[in-house]
């Protein structure tokens, strides 16, 4: 990766995207945090409700955290971002608070209404996470089948059968 | 380690019930998960979020190094 790396501070991130009022639903490493099992990741991923209001805030909360294109740092996320993201295209950024993943399309993805219904809600402090129901996420890594995929499945499959 | 006949099957054997041998789990592992798992979930995320700066000051230190 040529990008540079900044650390990825969660808590800051679920508590800015909360004031902001983002409608998202949170996936990958932190996902599993929530379910029950920690594992290091670079990165924040976030599916977003993929209407016009939603992403006009997804914009303005980029903005507020100092985006910058992960693949291209000295751009900032603007406004030909914002165009990109209405037209349904994914962004990855590096914020001051970390790198966050914006996905509003991916192969297998369900539509947004069944994945807000299906969601997990966890109480973080004050604030209320939605969390991509697991059986939702192991298809999505079942599909991409990666190596970190394929121990994330088993790792989820595995929490399932400890003892409470 | 636990007997490999202990050792619980996970992975889509797991999901079809089958019995062990299944694949390795270190029981230091096992327990881990189990502390992890019964933690209240704020103290999860506070966990998470103290495991993923260290690694990127790790990968930091690793980039600067290189």
């Amino acid at each position: 990766m040529s990008a540079p790396q900044r650390e990825l501070r969660l808590t800051e991130l679920l508590r800015s995207l909360h004031r902001h009022q983002v409608e998202h639903v949170v996936f990958g490493a932190v996902a599993l945090g929530f379910y029950g099992h920690v594992r290091a990741t670079v990165a924040l991923d976030l599916i977003v409700r993929p209407d016009e209001q939603n992403l006009r805030r997804v914009h303005d909360w980029l903005v507020e955290l100092d985006a910058h294109l992960l693949l291209r740092p000295a751009r900032r996320f603007g406004s030909r971002e914002r165009w990109e993201m209405l037209k349904g295209s994914n962004a990855a950024v590096l914020t001051r608070l970390g790198q966050v993943d914006i996905v509003q399309r991916l192969p297998g993805l369900p539509e947004w209404e069944r994945l807000v219904a299906e969601s997990e809600r966890y109480e973080l402090g004050d604030i209320t996470v939605a969390v991509l129901a697991r059986s939702t996420l192991i298809e999505l890594k079942r599909r991409r089948g990666s190596g970190q995929d394929m121990a994330d499945i088993e790792a989820i499959e595995l929490l399932d059968r400890l003892e409470e | 380690m636990i007997p490999m006949s202990d050792h619980p099957v996970i992975g889509s054997a797991g999901q079809r019930g089958e019995q062990g041998p299944g694949i390795a789990v270190d029981e230091s592992r096992l327990a881990m998960m189990r502390r992890v798992k019964r933690l209240p979930v704020a103290e999860r995320i506070a966990l998470l979020d103290r495991i993923c700066r260290e690694q990127t000051r790790i990968a930091m230190t690793a980039r600067r190094l290189r």
